[in-house]
């Protein structure tokens, strides 16, 4: 079997070669990104085995890292790695489908045992479809964030928890809270006005 | 439409009396039990529609309630309400099957809704394999925890990241963390002495110290 491949995004060059360095020790091939998107890019090109991201990075965060590989690659293991752990983010990060999540700095061995093991649950798994099949639940959620500021103001401070209560897949979840208006209109079609701002809004709003 | 029934398990009495409190005025059906083992046996043997469990309790842990529930009933959602959150006790609540995570004290909204949106997800959720299927990785986990005592402690002491490496369902981790000798044996047959008095240890010094 060939060495499994690791791709690593973290906008921090010293933990960058950090992690290279453990990962390279236990027989990874480690490719890295220092930005968001072009870590994105390269999970979109390349079939790793399991990419691990940082959550705040100068371009986009960990959140739009997790929906773009997963979209890409459903099947590949995200594991979130972070200097700025919250129990909520901790909780949304797993909610929304990523493998572990992990606290900096993380020691050697303990890095080793949660990517394998992130490896080994993968083994085998499909991973879920990247397309939107609630149309009907998603389009509810953003004409309720249209009309309902305090709505709005909530998926804002608590992100996809508060869309537990609908019927939406991981993926119908990702794309509502990061507004991704060209996914979203590829299923629905082309959305009124209001409804475009209030996703385009979101695109803008921090998330985690 | 009859009312959904939720079992709670929590060691504090206000907790409770709190909690159904609540639950009750949103318009569901609230047993409790403030033993862990016999709010185990009323998950299992009752018709519940979901559990709420503490975390920390006396005699059996939380995961423990998580492993038995589940594992009789992988479907039933499970949300875990604690007091003593940290980012790691949640990560491996999820990664084990937990529904959903709630710290205390929380408002009645925050539960109310809490259960609703747990309700919801479970409808969704993939179900977990509630035997063992990697009967390899068991038999090496026991070999090497009956054979390193470094292996043994570090199991005690840090719980699941120890075995984070194995290729283990959660099911499987559960079973081993909580030194569950007649469930492992129900599968893989009678186990060799010092491998069963190794986990029969684990049980008795207890209380796999896994969240």
């Amino acid at each position: 079997m060939g060495k499994a491949k690791i791709l690593v995004i973290d906008d921090e060059k010293i933990v960058v070669a950090s992690l290279r360095k453990v990962l390279e020790s236990e027989g990874f091939q480690v490719d890295e990104a220092l930005r968001g998107r072009e870590g994105i890019k390269m999970a979109e090109k390349k079939p790793y085995d399991l990419v691990i991201t940082d959550i705040r990075m100068p371009d986009v965060g960990g959140l739009l890292v997790l929906r773009d590989v997963k979209r890409a690659r459903p099947s590949v293991p995200v594991v979130i790695l972070t200097g700025y752990a919250t129990i909520s983010s901790a909780l949304q990060a797993m909610k929304l489908g990523a493998a572990d999540y992990l606290e900096k700095p993380v020691a050697p061995d303990e890095l080793i045992a949660r990517i394998s093991a992130a490896m080994d649950a993968a083994r085998g798994r499909a991973g879920e479809n990247q397309v939107i099949t609630n149309q009907e639940e998603v389009r509810k959620v953003i004409r309720r964030g249209i009309s309902d500021a305090e709505f709005t103001r909530r998926l804002l401070y608590e992100g996809s928890d508060l869309l537990d209560g609908y019927d939406l897949t991981i993926p119908e979840k990702l794309a509502i809270i990061t507004g991704d208006v060209p996914f979203i209109e590829s299923f629905l079609g082309g959305l009124a006005n209001d409804e475009r701002q209030w996703l385009m809004a979101r695109a803008g709003a921090e998330v985690w | 439409m009859e009312k959904r029934k939720i079992l709670v398990i929590d060691d504090e009495q206000i907790v409770l009396s709190s909690v159904k409190k609540i639950l009750t005025e949103a318009g569901y059906d609230v047993d409790t039990h403030i033993r862990p083992g016999g709010g185990i046996y009323l998950a299992v043997y009752k018709d519940y529609d979901m559990v709420l469990t503490d975390l920390r309790m006396p005699d059996v842990e939380g995961l423990t309630v998580l492993r038995d529930i589940k594992r009789h009933k992988p479907d039933m959602p499970v949300i875990i309400i604690t007091g003593y959150a940290s980012v790691d006790s949640v990560v491996t609540a999820m990664k084990l099957g937990a529904t959903d995570y709630l710290e205390k004290p929380f408002t009645p909204e925050q539960l109310v809704e809490k259960v609703e949106k747990g309700f919801e997800k479970a409808k969704a959720a993939p179900r977990e394999e509630q035997t063992i299927v990697n009967r390899k990785e068991v038999q090496k986990i026991l070999k090497k925890g009956a054979s390193e005592p470094d292996f043994a402690h570090r199991l005690f002491t840090e719980g699941p990241s120890t075995l984070s490496r194995y290729n283990l369902t959660a099911a499987e981790k559960l079973a081993i963390l909580t030194a569950d000798v007649q469930w492992i044996e129900d599968q893989l047959g009678t186990l060799p002495p010092e491998q069963k008095l190794w986990l029969e240890k684990r049980a008795a010094n207890g209380k796999a110290k896994a969240l």
